[in-house]
């Protein structure tokens, strides 16, 4: 269903939007104006490859510092919506991209409306959300500014690659005791930071709640506690029985917005994972 | 206060709150695109032709055929407590939404609304297995309880079993009911099958009134009561299941509405009814002009308000019940 409203919303842009692809854009036409995000990991990538003045406004998630991937000071020059499509409509946008996961009515209203919908689903691995990347640099009329962040993004990944040791047996936890596994750009960037996922080990799924007497009876060298931006540890993490088993287990915050999104959080993210696992050698 | 003097003043008051409607929002519209009519460029015509014109509407049909369930329910089992959700046909229509969505259907138009009406369309019949033919009141409500709460934990049991924790806020988020973006589509599905439902229910308004003296009186008087019955299952079923279809659960209205009503034109259930209608059509426009128009950063759900407004009337109608007692 994605992929088909994806090809949908492509050809839409490509009729809409007669700008060359492969390039800079021709001297003496404009690159597509007037572009509207409704997604907040879209913001990202945008403000990353597309010029200020094409964007008409992103996400109020943006704006929201529990929820922003991108800089607060930055995120406020620009107008927010909610993501409705009335507010879509009166910025008139020559094209809309949003995540995976639109409201049934809302895609329905934009396609009504004649807007082009870019939906781009929430990416499961590193080169998903590379491809994204050249999608919305391409759309914007700004291919290399979108090689330029996949390079950065490259770079990241090298730095953090471990040396040639085992990996050491990690666990990403959010509150309640979510758990990313197989399938997930999170586990991904884990295993690329030389850890070893274990949610599959447990027999969990993509997303899955590990039950603590898994987590005990297998106990991994590193939990990554994703909380909020408060530094809160996860009430559940402090269990007696967890506590008990303290010294085998570290428990690291893990910022729960580096989990969010791809793009140019994965930078962010893979020096977090480094920083952690540095640390751990250390101890 | 007459039935008709309370009509009229429903249908004035409903004609302010359509013109408030159009105008009010996240983008409060000035006059002057109405001025222009019909010329089709200016988004913020489209806005009002696209967008809130089709949401007003539905608003109205949706209230009102809640606002008339909920009479026509409280008359039916003579019990102010009594509400359009207590057949179960709002959480099997809710199940049959959230399905659609579990398997990634709802991307395509008209799948959502289809898979709701069906699930409304299955807990009706599954009434009617258990139910029988027998016309007991108690046996007709207690399957009603039965059935919602099967169909709410199957809903739970799919919300659970979501891939994703996106899936999950995206099922949550329906769920909530809300009439953002609606278009119309969806005031064409939800007008017939409203409009038949009301009549369904209209049909059981000599009845209704009968009922008040007792069932073994109203058989003794020529009603016929599983007929009656079935009038009402599927009255209440139609109308419910086009609100939840179009606008996911929205409660209250059928359960606030007649008991204002009551207050001025009294108990009689048959004229309760329209006005009941209107009301719940004025209610829900009111409510859903007010989460729209609100300054909050995104739009609040308007089941949820709904809520808000159900609780403490729930409390206030606990108070004044007690005070009646000796």
């Amino acid at each position: 269903m994605a992929q088909c409203w994806v090809l949908v919303a492509l050809t839409m842009v490509g009729i809409a939007v007669p700008v060359s692809v492969a390039g800079a854009p021709a001297p003496g036409r404009l690159p597509p104006a007037r572009i509207v995000s409704i997604n907040p990991c879209i913001d990202a990538i945008l403000l990353e490859v597309a010029d200020d003045r094409q964007i008409v406004a992103i996400s109020h998630y943006s704006q929201d510092p529990q929820a922003t991937s991108i800089p607060l000071d930055r995120a406020r020059r620009f107008k927010a919506t909610s993501g409705t499509a009335e507010e879509v409509m009166a910025l008139a946008p020559r094209l809309v991209i949003s995540g995976g996961h639109v409201a049934p009515a809302t895609a329905a209203a934009l396609q009504r409306l004649r807007i082009p919908l870019l939906q781009l689903p929430v990416p499961t691995t590193v080169s998903e959300s590379i491809a994204q990347i050249r999608e919305i640099a391409a759309v914007t009329g700004h291919v290399d500014r979108g090689e330029a962040l996949v390079a950065r993004i490259g770079a990241a990944l090298a730095a953090a690659r471990p040396p040639h040791s085992r990996p050491i047996p990690a666990l990403i936890w959010q509150s309640g005791g979510l758990v990313p596994g197989s399938g997930t750009l999170a586990s991904e960037l884990l295993e690329r930071a030389g850890f070893h996922n274990l949610s599959a080990d447990y027999g969990l799924k993509q997303w899955d709640v590990l039950p603590l007497e898994y987590l005990i009876a297998r106990a991994p060298r590193l939990v990554l506690s994703a909380s909020g931006t408060s530094g809160r540890r996860d009430a559940q993490l402090a269990h007696p029985a967890l506590v008990r088993l303290g010294r085998q287990i570290a428990i690291r915050p893990f910022s729960f917005r580096l989990l969010q999104c791809g793009g140019p959080t994965i930078i962010a993210a893979m020096a977090r994972l480094s920083a952690v696992r540095r640390s751990l050698a250390a101890s | 206060m007459s039935a008709t003097r309370l009509n009229l003043l429903l249908i004035v008051g409903l004609a302010g709150a359509m013109a408030l409607s159009l105008i009010a929002g996240k983008v409060w519209l000035p006059i002057d695109p109405f001025v222009g009519f019909g010329q089709g460029d200016d988004p913020r015509w489209l806005i009002i032709a696209e967008l809130r014109a089709p949401r007003t509407l539905l608003a109205m049909i949706l209230g009102a055929g809640l606002g008339l369930s909920g009479a026509a329910m409280q008359g039916f089992l003579r019990n102010p407590l009594a509400d359009p959700g207590l057949f179960g046909v709002s959480s099997g229509a809710s199940l049959g939404a959230v399905l659609s969505l579990y398997f990634g259907f709802a991307g395509f138009p008209l799948v959502l609304p289809a898979f709701a009406l069906s699930g409304a369309v299955m807990t009706m019949l599954a009434l009617a297995l258990l139910a029988g033919r027998s016309g007991s009141l108690i046996l007709f409500a207690l399957a009603g309880i039965i059935l919602s709460s099967v169909t709410g934990s199957m809903t739970a049991l799919a919300i659970s079993l979501a891939p994703t924790p996106f899936a999950v806020s995206e099922i949550i988020t329906w769920l909530m009911g809300a009439l953002t973006d609606r278009s119309w589509n969806d005031v064409w599905l939800a007008l017939p099958l409203t409009l038949l439902g009301a009549g369904l229910i209209a049909l059981t308004a000599r009845a209704l009134d009968v009922l008040t003296l007792g069932e073994p009186a109203a058989r003794s008087m020529g009603v016929d009561l599983a007929r009656m019955q079935w009038l009402v299952i599927v009255g209440v079923g139609l109308c419910v299941g086009a609100a939840v279809a179009s606008a996911g659960v929205i409660g209250f209205v059928g359960l606030m509405v007649p008991h204002m009503v009551r207050r001025v034109v009294g108990g009689r259930p048959s004229a309760t009814l329209l006005p009941s209608a209107l009301g719940g059509a004025l209610l829900l426009l009111l409510a859903d002009t007010l989460v729209r128009a609100l300054p909050t950063v995104s739009e609040l759900r308007l089941g949820i308000a709904m809520s808000m407004l159900g609780g403490p009337f729930f409390l206030w109608l606990l108070f004044s019940l007690r005070r009646q007692l000796p």
